[in-house]
């Protein structure tokens, strides 16, 4: 939602008409949320209604974006990614990555929860991609928005995505991403729905490990003391046939199994890789 | 209760005729919080109620806490009741538009009171007439016998549309005036009134993991949103068959949307709601070009009765016992919004609000100025002189 | 492992996965030991949930979605209390007296708007268990002052110039006051605070009438802390006797849990960003006030540990 007021602010200082508004989801903190930038070189923008199909997308979380927000863009259109090794997929659009958690790493840009926030270095890669000479506008918009060592660590942050943002070309064994339409499209969601809203399907369609930056592991130094499994917040670790076992479809990678293990180096956590 | 008289009549207040309505319906759970006009019915029931173990009673703090607890023991499957008045109702305010929402039968008398400021304990409709849009059901009833008959009639319709049912009654005009009434026996009701059984797929049951009104998608939402649309539309026809099996069941005429008294081919039509249509009839007598129009059921709105009624009507004066600041009052703008094609005039009066006295010569002063406004009714009610 | 948490570990969870919680969110681990803890107590029991307006009624799912194992009745910001009388009320008539209704109410719905319905339901004596989840601000609109926000404490409305007057409210003496059978504060830091919850959950299992557990729980994004602190951060806090752990079973005041060597409270402080902006005068006085409750809570409790 920051990013995508100050990638507004950025493409107003460079002279267009812009409208740029958050989609607030049911989910909590953690869960992908989205958010629309609208942007015209002649005149403001009349448009009120939501974003169904895009023409360009820019996921800042590092998880691999799903078939469904896939699905949205138009044939011809962009795609930024925040990664470093390549998405080894191809489509009916461009492809362009960024290390942007990697650049907020080495800058000391973390969230209240510790989390690498790698959203400037995205625009960085945005502005290159999308707004002439633009890189200047992001570092006034980014010390507009921000102040102090935060403000210094972003411009830094904004110029090395600048910097560090590479289109990438389709090669042999790329396999071809899976679209589906978007969520919000309405010939698609024309379902039976019932008189009164009351709700009995059960929540496990929800894959929640799709969240999570980081996952534990268990180690061989695990005991199986489950005290990791009494204070998972998810309760998605069980004992079984004497060894704890994680159910990543749904870990969010809180990392409290960690913290509370009593023994040494019995769960690490480590990067969800793509 | 008064002594029975001759003919299995007794005399009550309006209040007293809706607490014993409320047992005759065989309701489980009861939520109270004191508001004058209202009180004498909580009272009466928690006289009632005394000593019985298949009913629950409970004393909440607030008219807000009240409305709550109905809607969730009718939600865990029970059928309820509660009553209020004016301030009571419009604190209640939030949980009115989520019975509806919520699909809950409920049945809720409401002893109309004027709103503060200043302080008034006197009639208007402005309490219930302001939460016209919360999707309830509303009957607006001009006499102790109509009263009863309408709470009876109301279980029917809620649990049958499932939807919220708010019984009017006028505050002391009805709440405290004693009347002659026929007070039916519990076998003739048990015979009109089944018992709640709340559909299988809304009910609350502790063996079925549900969530009950969980935030749903923008176009669930508004799917949900129709849904209580087509309910309310749906409704008319509800009231309609309730009545007319009331009528022949009990063997005593019910009201089900309008009221009709004089010539139904009168050049001149008075609409009004409430006791002032009771009043009203007393125009009748001995004047020929005049028809009175009595709106019983007021949500959902008996748009096609009233324009049928007023078909032949060149003019039409529409009286509110209720304020909307800034537009027409809610009967007056509800009765223009009709095609009143014959008519030549449809003005919106506005009189009686904090209890101020409504005669036969206010109204008689109001069809005069509608037959010599010559206008097609203006932009804003009229409001009748105090004292006229 | 001590049979009773092997017993905790194979439990079933009422807390389904899929769940819209935040990741590590503490409440979340709280309300898991509510409900199983309350399974467990008395397997022949059904649960029905109450839930007024709070990060909990997303929680529980978007429609048609389900994150529970029971019946949740999502209700007005303030008539949780309310309602749960009126749900008791309707299954005792249909012979389902059995069942236990639990409110799940945040602080703001409890201490702050349905403040007299929650008070009304408990001097009614309505058997119901109240549980206060209290994350000390209202966190689901993000993180604005309520009655069980700390002094000094930064929130979106109380930001670090311009502070709260006045203390956090002590809802869990307030509702001793009402002389209710049972009220006990709750926090999950550990496997021997566990040990004390789950004790907790089992006694209020057990007494009819209306029982009210205080729960403090942390909030990572309110907080400002990582997710993966949150059972430090209770920890800290009871340690610290910023929290204490007591009971009042039927009028008897009993603290729970003693700390060996009390932390001071700047150690509970100094893990979250909402306290980053206090001097050290302030901390003093917070110091102040925590000796200051925990000395009368010891007067109440007389040596009753």
């Amino acid at each position: 939602m920051l990013a995508s007021q100050i990638l507004a602010e950025t493409f107003a200082r460079a002279g267009f008409w812009v409208q740029s508004f958050p989609e607030f989801k049911a989910e909590r903190r953690g869960a992908p949320i989205s958010a629309f930038l609208r942007w015209d070189e002649t005149s403001r923008i009349h448009r009120r209604y939501k974003v169904q199909e895009c023409d360009v997308l820019v996921v800042v979380s590092p998880a691999p974006p799903s078939p469904e927000i896939l699905g949205t863009v138009r044939p011809g259109g962009l795609i930024v990614l925040n990664r470093e090794p390549r998405f080894p997929h191809t489509g009916p659009f461009d492809i362009a990555r960024v290390p942007a958690s990697r650049i907020a790493l080495e800058n000391d840009i973390l969230s209240s929860e510790g989390r690498p926030m790698g959203n400037v270095a995205v625009l960085g890669a945005c502005v290159r991609l999308l707004v002439p000479d633009g890189l200047a506008f992001l570092e006034e918009a980014v010390a507009a928005r921000m102040s102090g060592a935060m403000a210094d660590a972003n411009v830094v942050a904004a110029r090395e995505g600048y910097a560090r943002c590479a289109k990438q070309h389709a090669v042999a064994g790329d396999t071809p991403v899976e679209l589906s339409p978007g969520p919000e499209h309405a010939s698609a969601r024309r379902r039976s729905r019932p008189l009164f809203a009351v709700s009995t399907t059960d929540s496990r369609g929800n894959h929640t490990g799709t969240w999570s930056l980081d996952r534990p592991v268990l180690t061989d130094e695990c005991t199986a003391c489950a005290v990791c499994a009494l204070f998972c917040p998810e309760g998605v670790i069980s004992k079984n046939d004497g060894s704890m076992v994680v159910d990543y479809l749904y870990c969010k990678g809180c990392g409290i199994c960690e913290v509370v293990c009593p023994v040494r180096n019995a769960i690490a956590m480590e990067p969800v890789s793509a | 209760m008064s002594q029975t008289l001759p003919h299995g009549r007794v005399v009550l207040t309006s209040n007293d005729a809706a607490a014993h309505a409320v047992m005759l319906a065989r309701v489980r759970a009861i939520g109270c919080y004191p508001i004058t006009p209202q009180t004498l019915i909580v009272e009466r029931l928690a006289e009632l109620v005394a000593g019985r173990d298949d009913i629950e009673y409970a004393n909440l703090e607030s008219e807000h806490s009240m409305f709550g607890y109905v809607i969730a023991a009718a939600r865990a499957g029970v059928r309820t009741f509660t009553a209020t008045s004016s301030q009571g109702l419009l604190y209640a305010h939030e949980q009115l538009h989520r019975a509806s929402r919520e699909r809950v039968p409920l049945v809720v008398v409401d002893v109309n009171r004027a709103v503060f400021a200043p302080w008034s304990i006197e009639p208007d409709l402005t309490d219930s007439m302001s939460q016209r849009d919360t999707g309830w059901i509303q009957l607006y009833c001009s006499s102790a016998q109509e009263v009863l008959d309408s709470v009876l009639c109301a279980y029917r319709i809620a649990e049958t549309a499932m939807l919220p049912v708010m019984v009017c009654a006028e505050g002391f005009l009805l709440s405290h005036t004693s009347e002659v009434l026929e007070l039916p026996d519990q076998d003739t009701v048990d015979a009109f009134i089944p018992e709640f059984h709340a559909p299988a797929d809304w009910l609350l049951d502790p063996d079925t993991p549900s969530t009950f009104s969980a935030m749903p998608e923008p176009n669930d939402y508004y799917a949900f949103q129709r849904n209580v649309a087509a309910a309310m539309d749906d409704a008319r026809g509800i009231v309609e068959a309730v009545a007319s099996e009331f009528t022949s069941h009990f063997g005593r005429e019910k009201i089900a949307a309008l009221e009709l008294t004089g010539n139904p081919d009168a050049d001149t039509a008075l609409v009004a709601i409430g006791t002032i249509a009771d009043s009203a009839q007393e125009l009748v007598d001995g004047n020929d070009d005049l028809l009175v129009i009595r709106v019983h059921t007021y949500r959902p709105f008996p748009a096609a009765e009233l324009s049928a009624a007023l078909a032949r009507a060149s003019y039409v004066s529409i009286i509110d016992r209720a304020a909307a600041f800034g537009s027409l009052g809610p009967l007056g703008a509800d009765v223009r919004s009709l095609e009143l094609g014959h008519a030549k005039a449809a003005v919106n009066f506005v009189c009686g609000l904090g209890g101020a006295d409504v005669t036969p010569a206010t109204l008689r002063w109001a069809v005069k100025q509608t037959r010599s406004s010559g206008v097609q009714g203006g932009l804003a009610p009229i409001y009748v002189p105090e004292g006229v | 492992m001590p049979a009773w948490l092997e017993e905790i570990v194979a439990e079933e969870k009422l807390l389904l996965p899929g769940n819209s919680a935040c990741a590590g969110c503490g409440p979340a681990i709280s309300i898991r030991h509510v409900l199983d803890g309350l399974v467990a107590a008395k397997p022949e029991s059904k649960i029905v949930l109450v839930i007024p307006s709070s990060c909990w009624t997303i929680i529980a799912g978007v429609f048609p979605v389900n994150a529970f194992g029971v019946s949740v009745q999502l209700t007005p910001f303030a008539s949780a209390a309310a309602e749960a009388s009126g749900i008791k009320a309707a299954l005792r008539l249909l012979g389902r007296d059995d069942t236990t209704v639990v409110v799940w109410g945040g602080d703001g719905s409890t201490a702050d708007i349905g403040f007299s319905g929650v008070s009304a339901a408990a001097e009614r004596n309505e058997d119901i268990v109240y549980v206060l989840n209290d994350n000390e601000a209202y966190m689901n609109t993000g993180n604005q002052k309520s009655g069980a926000t700390p002094e000094g404490a930064w929130t979106t409305t109380t930001p670090a110039g311009a502070p709260r007057a006045g203390q956090k409210k002590d809802i869990a003496r307030i509702m001793a006051a009402h002389g209710i059978p049972y009220v006990a504060t709750l926090a999950l830091g550990s496997v021997p605070m566990l040990r004390d919850f789950r004790a907790k959950v089992t006694r209020a299992a057990e007494v009819r009438g209306f029982r009210f557990l205080h729960i403090l729980s942390g909030c990572p994004p309110g907080w400002r802390y990582p997710t993966s602190q949150s059972t430090e951060v209770a920890r800290l806090a009871v340690e610290s006797r910023y929290f204490p752990l007591f009971e009042c079973d039927g009028g008897e005041w009993r603290i729970t849990f003693q700390p060996k060597q009390p932390l001071p409270v700047r150690a509970f402080l100094e893990t979250q960003g909402r306290f980053s902006h206090l001097s050290s005068d302030e901390i003093d006085s917070i110091q102040a006030h925590v000796d200051e409750r925990w000395n009368l809570l010891a007067g109440l409790a007389r040596g009753r540990v």
